[in-house]
């Protein structure tokens, strides 16, 4: 036999449960709650009994049938109440599973971010809303062919202000929401990832009638091996990498050998790399640039 | 007709979360259907008070406050639905989706209820369709069940750990205290056993499996008494050679002026491993202990590439 203490709960849970799933069957009502046909007439005839009026006239109101069950008034009780501790943690931590083993994980973090927005009243929701308004308003030029003008950070933290590019494709890899545009300086397609964006602006005008194939001519291959669990310092960066032979192994093209610099120093400085003499020379010259303007 | 002791316990929920202002005992008594029956003033304080004890226990917080906000020696009761119910969201079926499957993760461990009920607060159907789940995503939700448990029975857990300061991972052997996420990553706050001080823990930065094993008294007792203690944190500033507002706004830290941020560190090794990551920015650093220590990680590299 169910319990005040059990029942009461679960009774404040059908409530605002049966507000969000409008004209549930019976049936489904019965599976939500693994109640039986009789224990599921008898919690919402006790919920249509029940509220702050007295003497009648201000009281939940619920119509149902084998069909359907319809919340008329809930009397105040429209929305769930908050979850515990417990509730919120394996909620959230099974979104993150899913955005950690999954390909296209853009909606599970919109999920993450709104789960958010509602266990933790410190989460700063702004820069969400500033990221889903970027990606709507990338969206919203695509399919209108204007010109977006950009303040844009990219991977190795070169900046560039009031930078005018025109998106060609939105798209998602590895976890990251990334865009290819044609840039107006070069006139070539370059990808910039959505996060990385710091201000956007719709132009109203269209930049280019013919787009640029995108070129990867100058582009090189790079093997990196090095030690397993460093994959925990290249997480944020969105990379294909693989676990052989207990080894972190990322092999993949690159386009400049700035970034290649910046992922090596992410790791450890016994990592091996096998790239081209020319590859590897031109890095090293990035590095001693850089011990150089310090010294 | 007596009514339900489910049925007074609703009805008083529903008497205090639609008033605008604090009830007084005597006025809930009056409004409250199931309180008449009551057979003395004893009887329904005694009452009153099991009820509000059963609502509280349940998550709903009752607040007490003066009656008259110049006078606080007459104390009412009412709930603000803004503190004790979930924030208005809406959810697409894709979303509802991926709730569902979070929430089918922990089908059959010690947290399928809880998991169940958030779930059903977000007002989703749920399911534990076995077609939802990839053996891929099930496995790895054992870490946290393990953290969890080991959480509510403060047990202890080891595991390999690669510090931020570190280019091995040490073993770690620690009481959890509390899991959290901050920013883009789920830390631990535990209690390590050869130290004796609370620290915390990058998730995604332990290696290799998690085994767990009871504590002893002394060491749950310990834990409990120990106030969370962490190094003071210190300032860096780093001149670099782009826009300071455009670089923090991805890096962070702080604005000193158009050529210097400020970046906050209790480490200095974890502060100069964190700096090599942005070296394509800096073009000095004021500590010059810190300067040291960045050009000789900085030149290490240099065999790399040699």
């Amino acid at each position: 036999m169910t319990t005040t203490s059990e029942r009461i709960p679960r009774l404040l849970l059908e409530l605002p449960w049966l507000i969000a799933n409008k004209n549930v069957s019976m049936k489904s009502f019965c599976s939500q709650f693994d109640l039986n046909l009789e224990q599921a007439v008898e919690d919402l005839a006790l919920l249509t009994f029940v509220g702050p009026g007295k003497y009648g006239g201000e009281l939940v109101d619920i119509q149902y049938d084998d069909e359907s069950i319809r919340v008329i008034n809930s009397q105040g009780l429209n929305r769930a109440i908050s979850f515990s501790g417990s509730e919120a943690m394996v909620l959230m931590l099974g979104v993150k599973q899913i955005i950690d083993n999954s390909r296209d994980v853009s909606i599970a973090k919109i999920v993450e971010n709104k789960l958010l927005g509602l266990i933790d009243d410190s989460y700063v929701i702004d820069d969400l809303q500033k990221y889903n308004n970027f990606k709507n308003q990338l969206e919203a030029s695509l399919k209108d062919n204007n010109a977006v003008e950009i303040d844009y950070v990219n991977s190795v933290l070169g900046v560039s202000s009031k930078r005018v590019v025109q998106v060609t494709k939105l798209y998602n890899s590895e976890g990251n929401d990334y865009f290819d545009a044609v840039d107006s300086k070069s006139g070539k397609v370059k990808t910039f990832r959505i996060d990385r964006i710091v201000t956007l602006r719709e132009l109203d005008q269209e930049l280019i009638k013919t787009i640029p194939v995108k070129s990867d001519s100058n582009s090189f291959k790079v093997k990196i091996t090095t030690k397993p669990w460093f994959t925990s310092r290249i997480a944020s960066l969105g990379l294909k990498h693989q676990i052989i032979d207990n080894l972190l192994v990322i092999e993949m093209e690159f386009y400049d050998e700035e970034f290649l610099l910046d992922l090596l120093l992410r790791l450890d400085a016994e990592a091996k790399i096998e790239s081209s003499e020319k590859v590897k020379k031109e890095t090293l010259k990035i590095l001693d640039e850089r011990i150089k303007r310090m010294k | 007709m007596s009514i339900s002791k489910s049925e007074r316990i609703l009805n008083l929920f529903f008497v205090l979360l639609n008033t605008n202002r604090p009830l007084s005992r005597s006025e809930l008594k009056q409004k409250v259907s199931g309180y008449e029956a009551s057979e003395s003033e004893t009887a329904f304080e005694r009452m009153f008070e099991r009820d509000k004890d059963e609502l509280r226990t349940i998550g709903i917080r009752i607040q007490t406050l003066p009656i008259d906000p110049l006078f606080d020696d007459e104390l009412g009761y009412k709930i603000d639905p803004s503190v004790f119910l979930t924030k208005q969201t809406s959810w697409t079926d894709e979303e509802r989706y991926i709730l569902n499957l979070a929430s089918a993760l922990w089908h059959e461990t010690e947290f399928e209820n809880q998991a169940k009920v958030a779930n059903i607060k977000v007002g989703s159907l749920v399911s534990t369709d076995s077609d939802l789940l990839t053996q891929n995503l099930q496995g790895s939700i054992d870490v946290y069940k393990t953290l969890l448990l080991a959480l509510q029975k403060r047990d202890v857990i080891s595991f390999a750990y690669l510090a931020n300061d570190e280019d091995i991972p040490s073993q770690r052997k620690i009481i959890p205290r509390k899991l959290y996420r901050k920013d883009r990553f789920w830390y631990l706050e535990g209690f390590d056993t050869k130290t004796s001080l609370i620290k915390n823990y990058q998730i995604d930065r332990i290696f290799g499996d998690i085994k767990h094993s009871k504590s002893s008294e002394i060491e749950r007792n310990l834990v409990n008494k120990l106030e969370v203690k962490t190094n003071s944190e210190m300032t860096a500033t780093i001149e670099i050679n782009q826009n300071p507002q455009l670089i923090t706004h991805i890096i962070g830290g702080s604005i000193v002026d158009r050529t210097r941020i400020n970046l906050h560190y209790f480490e200095a090794k974890s502060l100069v491993k964190y700096l090599l990551t942005i070296s394509s920015v800096i073009k000095d650093i004021q500590d010059k202990s810190i300067k040291d220590l960045y050009l000789d990680t900085l030149t290490s590299f240099r065999k790399v590439l040699s």
